[in-house]
């Protein structure tokens, strides 16, 4: 009993000897180095300085038992310049003891209330990042921890607010962890898990969540090669089957190739760009979209782009082509087969984080709907604007004919296939360059003006206004008929022709309003009007010449009756199915006069001869 | 002799067809007469007997538009839909096709179908090009097997169905 109580006392004499002993170590230990570290410190600081063109300065620098460097008020700014690139309120720096000869090295550091300039922290990457890539590969390799536990990031549009993130990255034995998050809008949790394989890297998995996205991948960086799969959602779009090859060379970075589904829809892409430059690129995009997926409101049926991206002086130029397909709707009201777009040096700028503009002299544009046709536009500009990532807004302007051609594009990028709203107006379209493209327009002068209006692909609205001078008119609308019901053949091909009508085009009605035209044997004024299911309904009046009337048995037999015939308006009204078209004289001076001269039975036999198929 | 032996031969050649054609006319007379006494039942089998029977005689459409009459009248909507179907399908270019056609049009206003009532209404649309130079109305009677009188009233935008002096239906365009 005594032998174990003298046993215990023996103990807690040694330890009680070994704290007062440590106690009186470390603050003199404390009071040493803390003696020692700032003019180290300093010149540890001059060093890092010059390696990296920074300046470091912090308010106070203590050491902490037992191999804990804690710096206040750290401020880091590139040597040439005035912005404050990272500023925080506490560093901690941990060093490995120096148990054996080597000197003590950094295992770990955190960095308390730090703040991240994103403009600065661009600017000095282009100015000195190889610089800092390669001091950063003399930093131990072995065991490091970095940790922020709540810092902040200024973005590079001042007018935002800074937004917190979080990092806590760890290195152990090859092993690579990292994990945190950051916070724009949304809360994005990330997480990387990965192994060093020499010089290359193994990722596992990384993955960012937050509440409506996700993103997974994982792959292989061997050597010049980087291999990546993974899945995307985000929204409403399903990201899936990513499967990348990418290819770094000497000449630049090859994307060998990229392919995913999204919602089902294939897309494929490889390029190569320059190694010193990434906006200097070649790049061929391909869109393939399952057939059970077309529909008249998302009609594209498969897409191509080629583009040869340039940085010049002026910015960025793309040269390239555009092909798309488009589902063939026959009873739509605009059939839409394909389109091409050819561009050569449109110049691309990005004005802001939500702003992209861009300009070309001269671009060729044709299209596929039932026969082809071609424009070209000179002074193209377009205008991508996207103030949120759920929505774009487009503008397009170009002289075309010379005319000019404006339009705004909303599109909702939430949905797929994505909605697009939109309006456009043209002015004074010179006819005759159009003859070209639309046969309708062969030997016609005048101007086309007009506006549209977009609702959706499927409920697109057209309603303007037509003017033409000097118009040739093969089979115009109805006319034909009225040359065969008539007996007047001129009437099939008008020639010398002065039109104006305002025009409305949509999903259910294809309208001619307030139509006049006047050639010197004809003047016809009314509207005309014709139903998705091609039903008619129309009043016109005709005023016929002379020499048109005697052209005609019938309007022989009506200047026998009526003198002063050519006079008067024929009025009459057309219903009914278009390409059997009812008609009805209406009642007006002429019939009334003409009237007057005929017997019932006469009447009566006229009409039941006229009736072509009751 | 031959003469006799020839004119027999060619009297058993015609005489066939001409009993064929009394026998549908009897039929016919039946028919219309049970439909006359108010027996729609025994009328309707007459219909379907010379249907069947006589199928290429004169009395072969106004039986086939009565057996349709019948289902309408009696509200089994579906069989007069498919009778009046066939009839249109059998007659597409006589005048009677478009009084079932205007039957068929009521029918899918009756079940609020707007696919049918669209078909329907295209095919009255596209069935005739008229004219009406100096009367705006035109007109086609038809007497039906069940004694209801059709009247199909034609103007330059719609067309009217009576019968028996009420209107039925009404398919503008």
């Amino acid at each position: 009993m005594i032998s174990s109580l003298q046993r215990s006392l023996f103990k807690w004499k040694y330890a009680g000897l070994l704290i007062l002993i440590i106690a009186a170590i470390v603050p003199v230990m404390s009071f040493s180095i803390n003696r020692h570290l700032p003019p180290y410190a300093s010149a540890l600081r001059d060093l890092i300085n010059q390696q990296l063109a920074i300046k470091i300065s912090f308010s106070s620098i203590h050491y902490r038992f037992p191999n804990y460097i804690i710096l206040k008020h750290v401020t880091v700014l590139p040597s040439n310049s005035k912005a404050t690139l990272l500023k925080t309120s506490r560093m901690v720096i941990g060093l490995t003891l120096p148990l054996s000869s080597s000197w003590p090295s950094v295992y770990y550091a955190e960095l308390d209330g730090a703040t991240i300039d994103f403009t600065a922290l661009e600017n000095y990457w282009q100015q000195h990042g190889a610089r800092l890539s390669t001091w950063v590969r003399t930093l131990p390799q072995d065991n490091l921890r970095l940790l922020v536990p709540n810092g902040r990031f200024t973005p590079k549009d001042k007018t935002r607010d800074p937004f917190p993130f979080k990092l806590d990255f760890s290195l152990k034995h090859n092993h690579v962890t990292a994990r945190g998050f950051w916070k724009d809008k949304d809360k994005f949790n990330y997480e990387l898990y990965g192994d060093r394989l020499g010089a290359g890297f193994n990722l596992n998995k990384l993955n960012i969540e937050s509440g409506q996205s996700s993103i997974n991948l994982w792959g292989r960086w061997q050597e010049n090669t980087i291999d990546w799969k993974g899945f995307i959602f985000y929204k409403k779009f399903y990201i899936l089957d990513i499967n990348g090859h990418l290819n770094i060379q000497d000449t630049g970075i090859v994307l060998k190739n990229l392919s995913f589904s999204v919602n089902g829809d294939d897309v494929a892409l490889s390029g190569h760009c320059s190694k010193e430059t990434f906006f200097q690129c070649d790049a061929d995009m391909s869109l393939s979209r399952q057939k059970q997926h077309l529909s008249a409101a998302a009609p594209l049926k498969d897409m191509h782009v080629h583009l040869y991206a340039q940085n010049t002086s002026e910015g960025l130029t793309l040269n390239g082509q555009t092909d798309l397909n488009f589902l063939f709707a026959p009873n739509a009201p605009f059939i839409l087969q394909s389109m091409h777009l050819d561009f050569k040096n449109l110049k691309a700028r990005i004005m802001n984080t939500e702003l992209l503009r861009l300009k070309t002299n001269h671009m060729e544009i044709s299209w596929v709907s039932h026969e082809e046709h071609k424009i070209s536009a000179e002074n193209f500009l377009v205008g991508i604007h996207w103030p949120k990532m759920s929505h774009a807004i487009i503008t397009l302007s170009a002289r075309m004919c010379s005319g000019r051609y404006r339009s705004r594009i909303f599109l909702d990028t939430t949905a797929m296939p994505w909605p697009i709203k939109g309006q456009g107006k043209i002015d004074a379209i010179d006819i005759n360059r159009l003859s070209s493209t639309f046969s309708f327009f062969q030997q016609c002068d005048g101007i086309l003006s007009g506006h549209f209006d977009l609702q959706s692909l499927k409920n697109i609205k057209l309603t303007g206004a037509l003017i033409v001078h000097h118009g040739h008119f093969n089979n115009f609308t109805f006319l034909p008929w009225v040359a065969q019901t008539l007996q007047m053949p001129t009437l099939n091909h008008l020639s010398g022709a002065d039109l104006s009508c305002h025009f409305k085009i949509d999903e259910n009605t294809r309208m001619l309003e307030d139509l006049n035209l006047r050639t010197e044997d004809l003047h016809l004024n009314g509207f005309f009007h014709l139903d998705a299911e091609d039903l008619v309904s129309s009043r016109m009046a005709v005023r016929f010449s002379k020499a048109l009337l005697g052209e005609s048995p019938v309007g022989r037999s009506i200047l026998g009756m009526v003198q002063d015939a050519w006079t008067l308006p024929f009025e009459f009204r057309l219903s009914g199915n278009l390409y059997r078209m009812n008609f009805q004289w209406d009642r007006s001076a002429l019939k009334d006069k003409v009237h007057q001269h005929m017997f019932a039975f006469v009447e009566r036999m006229i009409d039941a001869r006229m009736n072509a198929n009751p | 002799m031959s003469v006799i032996i020839f004119s027999l031969l060619l009297q058993g050649c015609f005489l066939a067809p001409c009993v064929k054609a009394s026998e549908a006319d009897l039929e016919w007379k039946d028919a219309v007469r049970s439909a006359q006494q108010g027996n729609a039942d025994f009328a309707f089998m007459g219909f379907q007997a010379i249907i069947q029977l006589y199928p290429d005689s004169r009395y072969a459409l106004p039986a086939k538009f009565a057996e349709g009459e019948y289902y309408f009248h009696q509200n089994d909507l579906a069989m007069a839909t498919d009778v009046f179907e066939s009839f249109c399908a059998q007659y597409p270019k006589r005048e009677e096709t478009l009084i079932a056609l205007a039957y068929l049009f009521k029918i899918a206003q009756i079940h609020g179908d707007s696919d049918a009532l669209k078909n329907y209404h295209n095919r009255v649309a596209s069935f005739h090009q008229l004219a009406f130079v100096f009367n705006e109305k035109k007109s086609f009677t038809f007497l039906s097997g069940f004694g209801h009188k059709h009247k199909l009233v034609f103007t330059i935008d719609k067309v009217e169905l009576y019968v028996d002096d009420q209107l039925i239906t009404k398919v503008p365009f």
